[in-house]
């Protein structure tokens, strides 16, 4: 039977698995990164997590200026 | 109320499209609670198409794209993105070897292992504007402390030596071992 994955089991082929081909970014070649979250967003995404570790509908965060209401 | 990340999940599986969820849902999913704003997948880098194809039909849209990143909005703007890093297949195999299936938002995903989390974020502070942020540093600390890894052992010593610069590597060890 197979062995399930895990990442405590490296036992065995860990050097393998560590070597990963990962793209060298140059300067500016990156990914856009998001604008630094606004007070409401970091709420907004609080909530989120909390709504998904209760399993209940996550909410969408809210746009800049929108405002969340409490 | 919307639930994106569960229905992009459910998109890519009706599908067939395979992606582990890195960055910092990843990490959150990993128990260091930090806010993001979006959700990065990591996919083969031939599933590309497929995947603009999936992200479409749930209304999202290319806004960047390089060889190695995809990155998509809602039509509109607003809301979370999904970020999507390109890997060849045998790179990607091996994360997938590594992950397993979690619960989170909602649904069961393939979260990235917690060593190859930390080489992703390694390997992210390489560069010079991530390294510029930080919150990649902040990140694979706090996942080497939640996450209880044995500093000492053969795997973690080997991602560090792979992917971590020197000054990286330094100031990690040194974080570290300030904190026992």
């Amino acid at each position: 039977m197979p062995h399930p994955a895990s990442e405590t089991d490296f036992s065995a082929t860990s050097t393998d698995l560590f070597d990963l081909n990962l793209p060298e970014i140059a300067e500016g070649e990156g990914p856009i990164d998001h604008p630094e979250p606004t007070f409401d967003e970091q709420i907004a995404h609080a909530k989120m997590l909390l709504a998904w570790r209760d399993g209940r509908t996550a909410d969408h965060p809210p746009r800049q200026n929108e405002r969340f209401e409490m | 109320m919307t639930n994106i990340f569960e229905t992009a999940a459910r998109a890519a599986q009706a599908a067939n499209r395979e992606f582990i969820l890195i960055g910092g849902h990843a990490v959150n999913a990993r128990g260091y609670q930090r806010t993001t704003l979006d959700f990065d997948f990591l996919i083969p880098a031939g599933d590309l198409t497929s995947w603009k194809t999936v992200l479409s039909g749930i209304g999202y849209h290319p806004i960047h794209e390089t060889k190695a990143f995809a990155q998509f909005e809602p039509v509109g703007g607003g809301g979370f993105r999904f970020d999507l890093m390109l890997v060849d297949d045998a790179t990607f195999a091996k994360l997938m070897a590594g992950s397993e299936v979690r619960a989170y938002g909602g649904c069961e995903v393939r979260v990235a292992g917690v060593l190859h989390l930390i080489a992703l974020k390694l390997h992210a502070t390489r560069t010079w504007d991530r390294a510029v942020q930080g919150k990649d540093y902040y990140d694979i600390l706090n996942l080497i402390r939640i996450n209880q890894i044995d500093t000492e052992a053969p795997e973690f010593q080997e991602i560090l030596n792979r992917y971590a610069t020197p000054s990286i590597r330094d100031r990690l060890l040194s974080d570290l071992n300030r904190s026992v």
